[in-house]
Order: structure tokens, then C-alpha cells, then sequence
């Protein structure tokens, strides 16, 4: 439907829709759609970073284009740098606004589609490279390759398009301007709203103390509760592993509660998990993900710290409501297929994280870190726990 | 392709000569978008004010993206340029976006390269992002209202002297050797992008640093 908008652009501005133009805007929607129904996204680890700058390319040179063209058929005083400016910050404003949809649907929905900080940073950058070629690109192709006809009938659907918005504003600017503000201060406190009611601690529960699983035994450590995903035994040890085989982005986190009925936090306390992330199959997907769940509520409210080895990052989250909240993360590479250590030191809101007997940060202010404990993974291939230790208060 | 008429270069001036109202304004808004920054470092404040680094944001980016509405305003009526209102006014608030990506993107690379901790997670950029944003469109819309109500026509000529005295010398070398500045651009985002990709890997044939 979205990529018939030239030829309804054709008939309610009754002008032809040059050619570059039509292209430009079939060709994005088509790499967009095509490369998310056959999840391309997930099947290479960079395929965001070449359909990111792209569809940004293409809307900064749309952007130009209809702005050389206005300047072109109505005879405007608008000198070529300024147009240049124009498609270039368009561009890079799209860009932005693109990672705030992405922010806003991962924080509704927890769809996952920011990875984490470098990735948003990463996009960004690369919507910039792809802003600046595109803009260079685009006065360059308009200069040599746009007839006067094609100039003129741009011209034309750029005062078309503009027209509407131009009489809005004039007519109720001040409407329009409330409107965006309340629509920005609703969004925002929905964002709240949404995070409230976190389930309190279960009542009852038993003080946590020192203990250590060994879990390459060929079974579920006795008394440990699965709150979501498949755990499945294997030599290595307790594996979360997809038997569901889901298509490739759409694995779902599993949450293996080690502690059913006892509460940790009301003194300091430590976990470590040694762990193997298996690096996918091509095809399979690429998340590899694992880490320590403390202070668990239930299969959706709980703290976590996990380290990603598609991401190489560290990072503390507090899900909520089966949401994602991130709190810390900070770079910290790791591969696929290796066996690591990772640690996490409760006391209070304090909650200090580390990989291999490195610190890598603490944060003070973490919410509901008392709770029992348990381990984390979401991952293509399977993810496996060989050691589990908790220690209270210094001893194990 | 119509090129926009330009006034000879030799009626640019060095502005402040005259050192009016406008200037001034201009002034005292770079003047603290510069130096509420240094203070708050000075004084501390990001660590003992929540969320003091979010208002630090909002406050520079209101900043940058008034004096950009201001001069590009001006620089519009002086020239004659046909860029109307609602234009000018949305090209005033992306430049305020851009703003704000360029100081993320700053703080990722310090991070990146220098292992400080600036960024501290996504959550945290998303928000910088926000408060970013929301300050350049209440920028803009007061920027605005601003020059088209409360500035003179003397205000508004030197408004446009400044502007035109910050884009001359970029325009000159822009239309002397702009393939040759936009080769050089590309080159360095092209190693800067080998650069932080390289950053405490293993570059092939050297061993790690």
C-alpha cells in the first residue's frame, strides 16, 4: 500500500511523478519490507547499518530534490547551499526520529530493537555518513539528470505537498503546537505509567545463604523453578535452548529460578555463573545472551546482569513487566563458543558487576535487588551454565 | 541551475563593530551554553543535582539552535532569500537535532576510545536525545517569535552582518574547492569509522596494543 504513495501523490496533485523520485521512495519502502519479512536483520549482524543510512540517503535526496524543484518551477531565491543544508539535516533528523520510534516501541512492547547504546550510536553514525552522501549525490544527479520538465513537475508536488501543513499552521499554529505538546507530555507519562505496580516480594520467603550448584550433572538442580523458556540438561551443563525453533529476532528470554522460596539481599551477597554462549549457525540468528537474575519477582519482573557476545557489552537491566529498562551497560568484549565467568555483588541498591574477576562498574541506585536468584539466557544457539555459586555476606 | 545573487564580499564586514542589542544577545546566549557546562563541572553538579546532565543538554541545545534561528533569519532577509517562516523555523530545529547527535556521538567516541563513562546506557542517550529535541523546538518557537516581534530593523542588519561574517569564509572555500573538501570529508569519516572499529581489536598484521 505504503509504496503506491507516488501514484496517489500523481493523481491528487495532478502531475506526473518523475521517475528518480518514484524510484527513490519504491526502492526504500521495498528494502525496508523486504528486508524485515525475510529477517535479514537478524540473519547479519550489520544489516542495520546498510538499510539505516540508505533509507536515510534516500528521503535527505527526496527532500533536496522537491526543494530544487520548488526553487526551480516557481523561480525562488534559494541559493544551493542552503538546499544542500536542508536535504543533509532532514536526513539526520529522520535519522534521530527513527531511533526514538525504535526507543518507544522497545519500551512499550519490548521488541528488542535496540541492542544496546553503541548500536543506537552506531545507527546513528551511520545515518549521518549516509545523510552527507546522499546529499552530495542528490544535487549532483538533480544538476546533470533532471530535465526542466522533471524539475518543473518536482516543483510542483513539493508546493503540493507543502500546501496542506502551510494552511494548517497558519490557520490553527497554535492549536497544532498544543496538540504536539500534550501528544509529547502523554507519551511520556505513559512511559511512567506503564512501569507501575511492580509485584511486591512474596511473603514468607526463607533468608538466602551460601551455596553452589555444579550443573553438568545431566539434570535440573533439585528444587530450581523454570519461570520461562526451555532448560534443558546436557554435558555442558543447564542449557536454555529454543525447541520451539523460532524464526531468527523472535528468540524469548527464559528465566531458571535456582532459589524458589528464599530471599537474598537482606545482607550483602555475590553470584557467580560460569557460562558458554554458543556462536548460531549462519541462518540461525545471532543473539548470544546470558547472564544472573536477581531479585526475582516472577517470570517478568526481576534485576539482571548480562553480557552480550554479539553485542560485546555488559549491562544491567531491570525488567518490568516483562519490559527491558536498561540501567548500565559499558563495552565489554566477549565471543561466541568460549566459557566465561560472570559476576554480580549485591548490597543494598548497590549492585556491582564484573566478568572473568574483573569489576567492570557498579551502580548505587538499583530498585528491588532482594529477592531470590536464578539464571538468564536469550540466544539463537543454546546457552549453557555450568557453576552457579552464591555467597552471603562474605561466606559461601 | 539559478545561483542566488550575492552581495560583494567586500561588503562583509567583521561584525561587532557596532556592538548592538543583537550582538549582544547573541553573546550572552553562546555565553552560557558555554559556560554552564564549565561550571557545572566546576561546582560538581552533575553528580549532586538528578538529572542535572539532562537540564545541561536542554539548556545548550535551546542555546545553539536560538542563535542559529537568529542569524539564519536575519541572513534570510538580507539576502532576499524566499525561505519562508515555517522553513526557516524547521531548518532552525533540525540544526538544534543536529546539535544533539553531534554531542552523543562526541560522548560515545570519548567512551569508546578513552574509556571514560559518559554514556551510561541506551536509556540514558535515548533521554539526552529527548530533553535535546523538546529544548530546540521550544528554542525555535521562541527564536521566532523573537525576530518576528521583538527585534528592530537595525537588530535584524546585524543579525545578518554576523551570519554572513561566519558563512562567507565556508562559501568561498566551499565553491572554490568543494570536490576537493567533500574528498577530504569522506576520507576522514572513512578513518574515523576504521578507528573506532580498530579500537582495542586486533588490526591484522599489528599486534594489540
Amino acid at each position: 500500500m505504503v509504496s503506491l504513495a507516488p501514484l496517489a501523490i500523481a493523481l491528487l496533485a495532478r502531475t506526473h511523478v518523475p521517475r528518480p523520485l518514484e524510484f527513490a521512495f519504491v526502492f526504500g519502502m521495498a528494502f525496508q519490507f523486504a528486508s524485515e519479512s525475510t529477517k535479514l536483520f537478524e540473519l547479519f549482524y550489520y544489516w542495520d547499518k546498510l538499510v539505516h543510512p540508505t533509507l536515510v540517503a534516500l528521503t535527505g535526496m527526496i527532500g533536496a530534490w522537491l526543494l530544487l524543484g520548488y526553487r526551480d518551477a516557481f523561480a525562488k531565491r534559494l541559493p544551493i547551499h542552503l538546499v544542500a543544508a536542508f536535504g543533509m539535516l532532514l536526513a539526520i533528523t529522520v535519522g534521530a526520529f527513527w531511533e526514538f520510534v525504535e526507543f518507544t516501541t522497545d519500551w512499550f512492547s519490548n521488541s528488542d530493537l535496540q541492542k544496546s547504546n553503541a548500536d543506537t550510536i552506531s545507527d546513528i553514525m551511520s545515518n549521518d555518513i549516509g545523510a552527507f552522501v546522499a546529499t552530495l549525490l542528490a544535487l549532483w544527479l538533480y544538476t546533470r539528470f533532471f530535465s526542466q520538465r522533471q524539475r518543473e513537475q518536482t516543483g510542483h508536488i513539493a508546493r503540493w505537498l507543502a500546501h496542506g501543513p502551510a494552511v494548517v499552521f497558519q490557520k490553527a499554529g497554535r492549536v497544532v503546537g498544543t496538540v504536539a505538546a500534550l501528544a509529547v507530555i502523554g507519551l511520556i507519562s505513559a512511559a511512567v505509567w506503564v512501569d507501575r505496580d511492580v509485584p511486591a516480594l512474596a511473603a514468607g520467603l526463607a533468608p538466602g545463604s551460601g551455596q553452589q550448584w555444579h550443573l553438568a550433572d545431566g539434570a535440573l538442580p533439585n528444587g530450581s523453578q523454570v519461570l520461562s523458556g526451555d532448560w534443558v540438561p546436557d554435558p555442558r551443563g543447564v542449557c536454555r535452548e529454543n525447541l520451539e525453533n523460532p524464526e531468527p529476532g523472535s528468540e524469548k528470554m527464559g528465566v531458571l529460578e535456582l532459589t524458589p522460596g528464599t530471599s537474598y539481599g537482606a545482607v550483602p551477597f555475590t553470584v557467580e555463573a560460569r557460562y558458554f554462549e554458543e556462536r548460531p549457525q549462519v541462518q540461525q540468528g545471532s543473539e548470544m545472551d546470558a547472564g544472573i537474575a536477581f531479585g526475582i519477582r516472577d517470570a517478568s519482573n526481576f534485576d539482571l546482569v548480562e553480557e552480550n557476545a554479539l553485542h560485546d557489552n555488559l549491562r544491567l537491566d531491570e525488567f518490568v513487566h516483562g519490559k527491558r529498562r536498561d540501567l548500565r551497560e559499558k563495552l565489554f568484549r566477549t565471543h561466541g563458543n568460549e566459557w566465561h565467568t560472570l559476576q554480580v555483588s549485591v548490597s543494598g541498591a548497590s549492585v556491582t558487576a564484573g566478568v572473568d574477576g574483573q569489576t567492570i562498574y557498579t551502580v548505587d541506585d538499583v530498585p528491588n535487588t532482594d529477592g531470590p536468584i536464578g539464571v538468564w539466557a536469550r540466544a539463537a544457539a543454546p546457552t549453557c551454565f555450568s557453576d552457579v555459586t552464591v555467597t552471603v555476606g562474605g561466606a559461601q | 541551475m539559478s545561483q542566488t545573487a550575492r552581495r560583494p564580499r567586500a561588503a562583509v564586514s567583521a561584525p561587532g563593530a557596532r556592538g548592538g542589542r543583537a550582538l549582544r544577545g547573541i553573546i550572552l546566549t553562546l555565553a552560557v551554553g558555554v559556560l554552564l557546562p564549565l561550571a557545572s563541572v566546576a561546582f560538581g553538579l552533575y553528580d549532586r543535582v538528578l538529572h542535572w546532565g539532562k537540564f545541561i543538554h536542554a539548556v545548550d541545545a535551546a542555546c545553539a539552535t536560538f542563535i542559529f534561528a537568529m542569524l539564519l533569519l536575519g541572513w534570510r532577509e538580507w539576502n532576499h532569500i524566499d525561505l519562508s517562516d515555517e522553513l526557516a523555523a524547521l531548518l532552525a530545529m533540525f540544526a538544534g537535532i543536529l546539535f544533539g547527535v553531534l554531542w552523543e556521538i562526541v560522548e560515545f567516541v570519548r567512551d569508546w576510545v578513552a574509556s571514560s563513562d559518559l554514556q551510561k546506557s541506551n536509556a540514558d542517550t535515548m533521554t539526552d536525545f529527548l530533553c535535546n529535541d523538546i529544548a530546540a523546538i521550544a528554542a525555535v518557537l521562541i527564536g521566532v517569535r523573537v525576530y518576528c516581534h521583538l527585534t528592530t530593523s537595525g537588530d535584524r542588519q546585524e543579525l545578518a552582518t554576523v551570519a554572513e561574517w561566519l558563512v562567507d569564509g565556508p562559501s568561498r572555500v566551499l565553491e572554490r574547492h568543494g570536490f576537493a573538501l567533500a574528498i577530504i570529508v569522506s576520507c576522514v569519516i572513512a578513518m574515523c569509522v576504521a578507528l573506532l572499529w580498530f579500537a582495542g581489536r586486533p588490526v591484522p598484521g599489528l599486534p594489540i596494543p
